[in-house]
């Protein structure tokens, strides 16, 4: 999840339910629960639906006050840890419509 | 990840968000076990009530819905209603007598992100299933489904209430399932029936028999004893159900409805209903005998138990009572009290 030309989106296949202010997904193929909280929690909201990595690192920077090198490697991070858990997938490069 | 887990139990437990619900997708059913406690009025809701209840529940907080009947799969439409639950975003469970699940069906469930089926298995013969089902054929039938759901790498389970019927068996059920490399939740508490009628009780396990169930149960479980801390379960908390008439219930075994979804909002009768405001606030002293019962500490309280067979939500059940006994005689035995 390198490329932040990418397209990523919540795998359709997880069940989730906000808690307060954390998101729950469990996982359809691991029956995994996770917690996403803080900045995971506003990330897995930016992704209602799908998101080139680029645009998720602007919301960050804008949302938490980050500089752009610190939001890009949390937010490749992040996908990189939710991709490995099955929790989100990338879907190609086309860049989703804007807001 | 323990701890934020704790933090988010609290967050639900504090919030009383109806996380695990039971849902009733009907009332019928292709068999006539001896000890079921629905009652078999034929009620089921539409799909597009489906879709409002879902909807509901989704805004309401739940996140885990186990669909059951009746018997789910003899709805003719059951692919559209678990489509329609899946799209709404919950996790599904499952409980079934596995006796009308069909290819089709098969690779619906493995599209919907299934986290649990369990399927209801009374004996390994044909003579002891039926006893109890009350159908030739459904021994047959829903062996050749858990074995197809198990080949399908869905997540099943056997589920079996042990009666006077299927005693002889219930350790044949068990290995069964370890022969099967499936896991078998083994349960010998027949309840009276929804509607009051207690003559499912016959049924029951003698006193004897109930002991050695329960010692083998107790032998697989890593502490039989419970936590002080909050010695009620999560019904009216983090868990409820649905009926098949849209009632609202703290618990599908303690049926008292508590508003209905086909006219109120969820969110709106789980934070304002007196009755589960009671059952969140209760402590030991509400209990009447229980308060100063020298059981306690090994006693699971049901209030759905207690009402169903004492008429009372708040205080012993008969059922709970026996229990404690016998965890406190196994206990002794073992020498750990």
């Amino acid at each position: 999840m390198a490329d932040t030309d990418s397209v990523v989106r919540r795998r359709p296949d997880c069940a989730w339910q906000h808690v307060n202010d954390k998101i729950v997904v469990v996982t359809a193929a691991t029956r995994r629960v996770h917690i996403l909280h803080g900045s995971g929690g506003a990330l897995w909201g930016f992704l209602a639906r799908p998101r080139r990595v680029d645009d998720c690192v602007v919301f960050l920077q804008q949302a938490y006050e980050v500089d752009a090198d610190e939001a890009r490697a949390d937010v490749v991070d992040f996908f990189a840890s939710l991709e490995r858990e099955r929790i989100v997938e990338r879907i190609g490069q086309d860049a989703p419509q804007k807001d | 990840m323990a701890d934020i887990w704790t933090n988010v139990e609290q967050d639900i437990k504090a919030l009383c968000l109806p996380f695990d619900m039971t849902w009733e997708l009907t009332r019928r059913c292709n068999l006539a076990c001896c000890h079921c406690y629905n009652v078999k009025d034929g009620a089921e809701p539409s799909l597009e009530e489906i879709a409002g209840i879902a909807e509901r529940l989704r805004r309401a907080g739940t996140l885990f819905v186990t669909l059951t009947g009746g018997e789910v799969f003899v709805r003719p439409d059951i692919v559209a209603v678990l489509r329609i639950v899946r799209e709404a975003g919950f996790a599904i469970r499952i409980v079934t007598n596995g006796t009308l699940v069909e290819e089709e069906h098969i690779a619906c469930l493995k599209s919907i992100s299934l986290q649990e089926i369990g399927v209801s298995l009374y004996g390994v013969t044909a003579a002891v299933h039926e006893r109890i089902t009350g159908v030739p054929g459904s021994f047959e039938a829903t062996c050749r489904t858990v074995q197809r759901l198990r080949e399908a790498g869905l997540p099943v389970h056997i589920q079996s209430t042990v009666l006077k019927e299927n005693f002889g068996e219930y350790r044949q059920i068990m290995r069964l399932a370890e022969r099967w490399k499936v896991p078998c939740l083994i349960d010998p508490i027949v309840s009276p029936r929804d509607d009051g009628s207690r003559d499912v009780l016959v049924h029951r396990l003698e006193a004897s028999q109930a002991r050695r169930v329960y010692e083998d149960y107790f032998d697989q479980a890593p502490s039989p004893e419970k936590s002080q801390e909050r010695f009620l379960c999560e019904a009216g908390r983090a868990m409820g159900a649905i009926t098949a008439h849209g009632d609202i219930l703290p618990c599908i075994q303690l049926p008292v409805a508590v508003g209905n979804i086909f006219h109120q909002e969820l969110v709106d009768v789980w934070r304002d209903a007196p009755l589960l405001k009671k059952l969140r606030l209760a402590d030991r002293g509400d209990f009447g005998a229980c308060a100063t019962c020298s059981r306690f500490a090994l006693c699971h309280v049901c209030p759905g138990l207690a009402f169903l067979e004492d008429g009372h939500i708040f205080g012993p059940s008969s059922t709970a009572c026996f229990t404690a006994r016998t965890l406190e005689d196994y206990l002794a035995a073992k020498g750990d009290k």
